[in-house]
């Protein structure tokens, strides 16, 4: 067990923090293959996916001294990257104030079309259903670009400097942010994000609670999100193909992650080259 | 003319030449005194803007740094909370006003108009001038001014009041990028000015004035009718009294009686004289006589 909470803490890019803020109802963590539900004083770590509810507001504080919110109606996926730890935005708000001393490594927060990293800066990053949008609030900022090939095409960006992403469309960027982007994010996002309130002696950690494992629907975001940060689910997911509604939602949907078609049909062994795969799945439920 | 009648126009005379210097002596004072209250007033005002300018600065505008980055508060400006400040103050007290009289300024309402230009063209002119204080004709009577120059002293100003490109975007869209810039360094941009109407504290020295002269009026009618009771008591029926004796006995009425005195005063001891130079009178004649 010990062990294990050490884990991330020793693994380079791991991220660490817990909840000082939840306001509204409580929210859901995805720990391993397990469904969550949290509130003010649990852990989120690496790996974690976390989703909010729709009157959500919840303020974490990583361990080394960064700060990040999630809006209302967010999901939120803790990617555990070898160079940089990254908050993965699948819908919703966030906001990244990395490092307020000034000490710390690069950490970035990414959508789907746009995405930002940081040493020491603030970084607001909305994703909605045809835009990401993201919004430089202070510090120094590298915005996350790539050209139609595919390479890497940062670059620096400018306080109050404001940027958009469409599907298949440059990214656009404005001396600040839209009307419409304003009115959209949280209020209390308008605010420097409070810190040091995992210090104060009236904080209480609160583990989250188990509720049950996850369904094929829990995960079906994360499922299918980008690939270069699908990595380590086949092992994380695989337990739960013992679940037969699990398996035949998987077994309906492989075209949207087609590296589990080896795992739920495995080629037969070489010398029984005549089986058609579909016959005989391996890890298919025994009852 | 009767000796009461001499007295009184003396006594009247006296009051008068003695109401007449009081007052004037008093009025001047009691204008002095209000001029004096009313510039106390005013700096009163002036640095209670100052302090909430102050306060605004090193309290408020930390707190709204971050908002500022999604939509401009102007109560992060300390120029506007000292005139939200004072429109608020306004309530109570309608007469009194505080403007931030500026030639270029980013809120139209802080445009110096008319005689203001004067007052911060005086500034611009006076590097070293610190404060003008004068009187004016108002719309409400005449009212007194306190002014002091807003000088770019700080080159953190010069961000939101310079050019278009170096202020916030969120300012442009509030207050537009036609006014409020070009400030220099150095620069005295306007003034602050209070005005203080006199209305209200000499209308308090005036019935304070009159009080005075209605107190001196009173002692005086006081006085009077003491004077003149006394003098009736005291000298002018008793000198009527011996004046009717000494007729008598002039007329040869020797057994008239003689006059009653009392008491040891300068009357009673001509009384006393009288009726000794009758008695010894009617001793003479009564020796004659035999
Ligand atoms: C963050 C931007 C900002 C900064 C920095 C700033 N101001 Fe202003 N200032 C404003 C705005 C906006 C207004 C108009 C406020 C209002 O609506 O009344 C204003 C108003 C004023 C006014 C009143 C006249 C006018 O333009 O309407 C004066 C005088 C003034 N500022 C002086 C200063 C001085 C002196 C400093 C430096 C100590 C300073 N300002 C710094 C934004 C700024």
């Amino acid at each position: 067990m010990l062990l294990l909470s050490l884990a991330p803490l020793l693994a380079g890019a791991a991220l660490n923090g817990v909840v000082t803020i939840a306001d509204g109802e409580p929210f859901t963590i995805i720990r391993g293959d397990k469904l969550l539900t949290a509130a003010k004083g649990a852990g989120i770590a690496s790996g974690d996916f976390i989703e909010t509810q729709p009157r959500n507001f919840v303020v974490a504080e990583l361990q080394d001294g960064s700060v990040v919110a999630i809006g209302a109606s967010s999901r939120v996926y803790l990617l555990e990257r070898a160079d940089t730890p990254t908050f993965v935005l699948l819908r919703g708000w966030l906001k990244l104030d990395a490092h307020p001393a000034g000490k710390g490594r690069v950490q970035s927060a990414v959508g789907s079309r746009l995405g930002g990293s940081t040493r020491q800066g603030v970084l607001v990053l909305h994703s909605g259903d045809r835009a990401d949008e993201a919004f430089h609030e202070a510090g120094a900022i590298t915005l996350l670009l790539r050209d139609r090939a595919g390479r890497r095409i940062d670059r620096e960006t400018k306080v109050n400097e404001f940027f958009v992403g469409e599907e298949r469309s440059p990214v656009t960027s404005a001396p600040r942010p839209s009307e419409e982007f304003v009115a959209a994010m949280p209020v209390p996002f308008r605010d420097p994000l409070p810190d040091g309130l995992a210090k104060s002696p009236r904080f209480r950690p609160n583990e989250p609670k188990f509720v049950r494992d996850v369904s094929y629907a829990d995960v079906n975001v994360l499922l299918t999100m980008p690939r270069e940060w699908r990595g380590g689910f086949v092992e994380r997911f695989r337990g739960r193909l013992k679940d037969p509604a699990f398996f035949a939602a998987m077994d309906a949907r492989l075209s949207l992650h087609p590296e589990w078609t080896q795992i739920l049909h495995p080629l037969p062994p070489p010398e029984q080259g005549t089986t058609p795969p579909s016959v005989q799945p391996a890890a298919a439920p025994k009852n | 003319m009767k000796l009461i009648l001499k007295f009184n126009l003396v006594l009247i005379a006296v009051f008068l030449i003695g109401l007449a210097s009081s007052y004037y002596y008093a009025s001047r004072l009691a204008q002095r005194n209000a001029r004096a209250e009313i510039q106390e007033n005013a700096r009163i005002m002036m640095e209670s803007a100052l302090a909430v300018r102050a306060y605004t600065n090193s309290q408020i505008k930390p707190l709204l740094d971050t908002q500022i980055k999604y939509k401009f508060l102007p109560q992060s400006v300390p120029s506007y909370s000292a005139v939200e400040y004072f429109n608020n103050l306004r309530k109570s007290f309608p007469e009194y006003s505080y403007k931030e009289a500026t030639l270029n300024p980013t809120n139209l309402r802080d445009r110096a108009d008319g005689w203001e230009i004067d007052v911060v063209n005086h500034f611009r002119e006076n590097v070293d001038a610190k404060e003008l204080i004068g009187d004016r004709e108002g719309a409400t009577g005449q009212t007194l001014y306190l002014a002091r120059p807003l000088r770019i002293n700080d080159a953190t100003c010069l961000r939101c009041h310079s050019t278009v490109e170096s202020a916030p975007p969120t300012l442009i869209d509030q207050y537009g990028a036609a006014n409020g810039f070009g400030w220099q360094f150095k620069e005295a941009v306007g003034a602050q000015i209070v005005t203080v109407p006199y209305t209200l504290p000499q209308q308090r020295a005036n019935s304070s004035l009159r009080s005075f002269v209605y107190l001196l009026v009173g002692v005086f009618l006081f006085l009077f009718v003491t004077v003149n009771l006394l003098l009736l008591i005291l000298v002018v029926r008793p000198v009527r009294r011996l004046a009717l004796t000494a007729d008598q006995v002039s007329h040869g009425a020797m057994d008239a009686p003689d006059f009653a005195t009392t008491g040891g005063d300068e009357i009673a001891a001509l009384g006393q004289s009288f009726n000794r130079m009758r008695n010894s009178m009617v001793t003479a004649i009564n020796m004659l006589q035999e």
